[in-house]
């Protein structure tokens, strides 16, 4: 395959995953607040969600919600990663099956049909994105066939569900003490993971059970540990490496991650503290997206960027100033 | 719709569907009219919304950049078919062949012995001039001496009904997806009326394609490797890009994807360097090569052309059609016709002055009121002036271009293009239309039963391109044979 056309369909995955989790974030969180024992005013209600996605602008007039659902400027909102994800689809059309393709075209066309005097307006357009990606995912899964084509939408899907996942996890810690307890609803909620806690811990949310499911699960097809291992079998399934072996950096970044959220995730946390391990995480899932892009997608024309933040930033900027 | 069609008036036009004024149903139209005639308004209405539809959600849509996010277009298009009746078709299919053997031979003789230009029969001058004459080229061999594989000439009638060549396209033509899926689309809406009549295929233009595609390879191996070149996503064409390249199963790729090593070309795929035999390329000669042709070109890869002149490569259309297509050149295909292959043209061209010879010249330059004034490289409908139609100023402006460069231009008698019913804000009116078929010729000629239609929605507008509110329709030829279509 096109070492573009892979880019492209990785990026493809990305993006709608990226879409899918902010509008489910949004929408779980919205929905705690509504039920908030104290008033949180102001930023203090939003700025939480700004701090786990790793987006906002000092500059902004827009409200928090705005920026992250339907903002233009923020090249994060929903709304621009769902016009990411068709542009890249748009790139890769013949590669990817039609209904996939329609699917996504026709998200974009009806977002952009949802008028700004709706007073519903964000959480409309969360809901048809969240369920959108939802059909996106059952069409990829029944048409497509198990190629390299598969495998890169695959990395995609899971790359950036394990980041987000993590993400989200992290969550509590940019709220007060008080106000942590509910996140940890919204936490759940928004991995659509309420029904499995409940199932398997019962009762009350504790904050070390909801992370450790949400962590660690070796089932919970959301959990950082689940992604990472299919991140694992998939880059192993491209190059046709033996499990346990490794053929290039992304491989063995990969299965290091693994192997730490195995054998010694409690106890790091123990050690590190939940927030700095989260962090840990998310620094080397960047080194894999990095080690991914050198191995699979770097032309020979192009200058490599020096380093994993460095790659994403590009690939950001060149996205963002293409649609402008 | 029965009431639109006793209004319909024919004018003092050549009509497709009306014989003169206020006339009688042509024979091939006399089911189709029948048909559409008998739908209720509101059945038509809600046709054409579901047609809307699926051309909005296939994407089949050209976009215009310019509020960040991209508005797109559907190409306009009306359902009431083009019907061409089989004996008809001959002709054109015909003429057609001998037009593009003659124009292959043309541009073969240009580029190695030059007999037609010693013979005196084309100007020396005039193929020197070509801005699109490249002779560096000359003398690298090409598969099967094929310079024009893809072929789109554009096909009008006059007021007598004769159809004529307005010009031939052989440089990078588009439009073939929208034939393919106006087909498509037709069928979906109108499966009763489409079963009714007996049509030729045009779905098999793909695989023609790729057999085209495989048939000039320089490695003649059981499976070349063949890619179609588009200059991105953010080009207008392309939709016709992808979908040409997932019909026929073959990678698109853009310049960066491309390396040439060794004068040969690769691309970058996840599992190396892949040697690539044939470049189906939709971008224009001058962005091919930064080294070669124009250096800010980032649409093309350097050294390409070293592995083409060295034989390694093929690229569809070859380097240099241009000339063939330069409107001056045009006015010569007749007498190549009779000069490679000692026969007359079947297809007449339009009669047409050049700038070049100095008793043409004195003519334009008196007549041009009456006259259609093209520049000779341009393409799309711009560059040109319909003396009619414009002003005093207009005309005095375009007749200092003239004088300033006679070479650059050409002019032609205003052709009344024929008519055709077409569906207007619920109304049924006349519109102009040409026709554009698509020929390709790797080791043989393969002409497609069908083409694509292009109507001037404007009223009175004898403009079709789609950049100056053209539209389209599809276009149904009629088999000669009445056994009915099985697919």
């Amino acid at each position: 395959m096109l070492s573009r056309v892979a880019e492209n369909l990785y990026w493809m995955s990305r993006y709608i995953e990226r879409a899918d989790n902010l509008a489910r974030l949004v929408t779980a969180h919205q929905n705690e607040l509504l039920d908030a024992t104290s008033n949180l005013t102001g930023e203090h209600e939003w700025h939480p969600l700004l701090e786990v996605t790793a987006t906002g602008d000092e500059n902004s007039s827009e409200d928090v919600v705005t920026y992250m659902v339907s903002s233009k400027d923020n090249p994060d909102s929903v709304l621009n990663c769902v016009f990411m994800a068709r542009e890249n689809a748009r790139a890769v059309r013949d590669q990817i099956s039609e209904e996939m393709w329609i699917e996504l075209n026709a998200l974009w066309l009806d977002l952009k049909q949802v008028s700004e005097a709706d007073i519903d307006r964000h959480g409309r357009i969360c809901e048809m994105t969240a369920r959108s990606s939802l059909v996106f995912r059952g069409i990829e899964n029944i048409s497509l066939p198990r190629t390299d084509v598969w495998a890169f939408v695959q990395l995609g899907e899971y790359i950036e569900r394990a980041d987000k996942t993590s993400r989200i996890v992290d969550l509590p810690h940019f709220l007060p003490s008080h106000e942590a307890a509910p996140a940890w609803n919204t936490m759940l909620r928004a991995c659509s993971a309420s029904a499995e806690y409940r199932h398997r811990f019962g009762g009350e949310v504790d904050a070390t059970s909801a992370s450790t499911l949400l962590l660690f699960s070796n089932t919970f097809p959301r959990s950082v540990r689940f992604c990472v291992r299919r991140i694992d079998e998939l880059l192993r399934q491209i190059s046709d490496t033996d499990e346990g072996d490794y053929l290039n950096e992304a491989e063995r970044a990969t299965g290091a991650l693994l192997a730490r959220l195995n054998f010694s995730g409690v106890e790091e946390i123990g050690s590190l503290g939940l927030h700095e391990y989260v962090d840990s995480l998310q620094l080397d899932l960047n080194r894999i997206g990095y080690e991914i892009s050198q191995r699979y997608f770097l032309l020979r024309r192009d200058a490599p960027p020096t380093s994993a933040e460095a790659y994403v930033n590009s690939r950001m900027q060149a996205q963002f100033s293409m649609q402008q | 719709m029965k009431e639109q069609f006793d209004k319909y008036e024919a004018g003092d036009f050549f009509d497709e569907s009306f014989t003169g004024k206020g006339g009688e149903i042509r024979e091939p139209y006399r089911e189709t009219s029948d048909y559409f005639s008998g739908l209720t308004d509101e059945r038509m209405r809600s046709s054409l919304r579901s047609l809307e539809r699926t051309f909005l959600k296939q994407g089949v849509t050209f976009t215009v950049y310019s509020d960040g996010q991209g508005t797109e277009r559907i190409f306009p298009f009306d359902p009431f078919p083009r019907i061409i009746p089989a004996e008809e078709w001959a002709v054109i299919d015909q003429g057609l062949r001998q037009r593009i053997q003659a124009l292959n031979l043309f541009l073969k003789d240009i580029y190695s012995e030059r007999s037609i230009l010693k013979e005196g029969i084309v100007p020396e001058e005039l193929v020197k001039t070509s801005k699109h004459n490249r002779s560096e080229f000359a003398g690298v061999k090409l598969p099967h001496d094929t310079y024009i594989h893809i072929c789109g000439t554009d096909l009008i009638r006059d007021r007598e009904g004769r159809y004529c060549v307005l010009e031939d396209n052989g440089r990078c033509p588009s439009g073939v997806s929208y034939m393919l899926e106006n087909r498509l689309a037709m069928k979906r809406t109108f499966p009763d009326l489409y079963r009714r009549l007996n049509v030729e295929r045009v779905a098999d233009y793909p695989l023609e394609l790729l057999k085209t595609l495989h048939a000039v390879s320089p490695r003649q191996q059981d499976n070349p490797v063949c890619v179609l070149l588009t200059p991105g996503q953010y080009n207008s064409a392309y939709f016709e890009h992808t979908f040409l390249a997932q019909q026929m199963g073959i990678e698109i790729v853009e310049g960066r994807d491309l390396l040439v090593e060794n004068d040969r070309v690769y691309m970058h795929t996840t599992r190396g360097l892949v040697q690539v035999d044939v470049i189906y390329r939709r971008i224009d000669d001058d962005f091919l090569d930064p080294r070669f042709f124009r250096r800010d070109s980032i649409l093309g890869v350097p050294d390409l052309m070293k592995a083409y002149r060295a034989g390694n490569v093929t690229l569809v259309n070859a380097v240099g059609t241009g000339v063939a297509d330069d409107k001056a050149t045009y006015a010569y295909v007749p007498d190549m016709i009779r000069f490679y292959l000692s026969e007359e043209p079947v297809l007449p061209n339009i009669e047409t002055f050049l700038g070049s010879r100095p008793d043409d010249l004195s003519y334009m330059i008196e007549k041009m009121d009456d006259l259609v004034v093209k520049a000779v490289d341009e393409a799309g409908g711009y560059g040109m002036l319909i003396g009619p139609a414009s002003t005093k100023e207009e005309v005095a402006e375009f007749r200092e271009k003239v004088r300033a460069n006679p070479r650059g231009y050409i002019a032609q008698p205003v052709i009344s293009l024929s008519r055709h019913p077409t569906f207007c804000d619920g109304k049924l009116e006349g519109r102009h239309i040409d026709l554009r078929p698509f020929v390709l010729t790797g080791k043989e000629t393969v002409v497609i039963p069908g083409g694509l239609t292009r109507v001037a929605l404007r009223k009175g507008s004898l403009v079709v391109n789609s950049s100056q509110g053209g539209g389209s329709k599809d276009t149904w030829v009629l088999r000669a044979s009445a056994a009915p279509e099985t697919d």
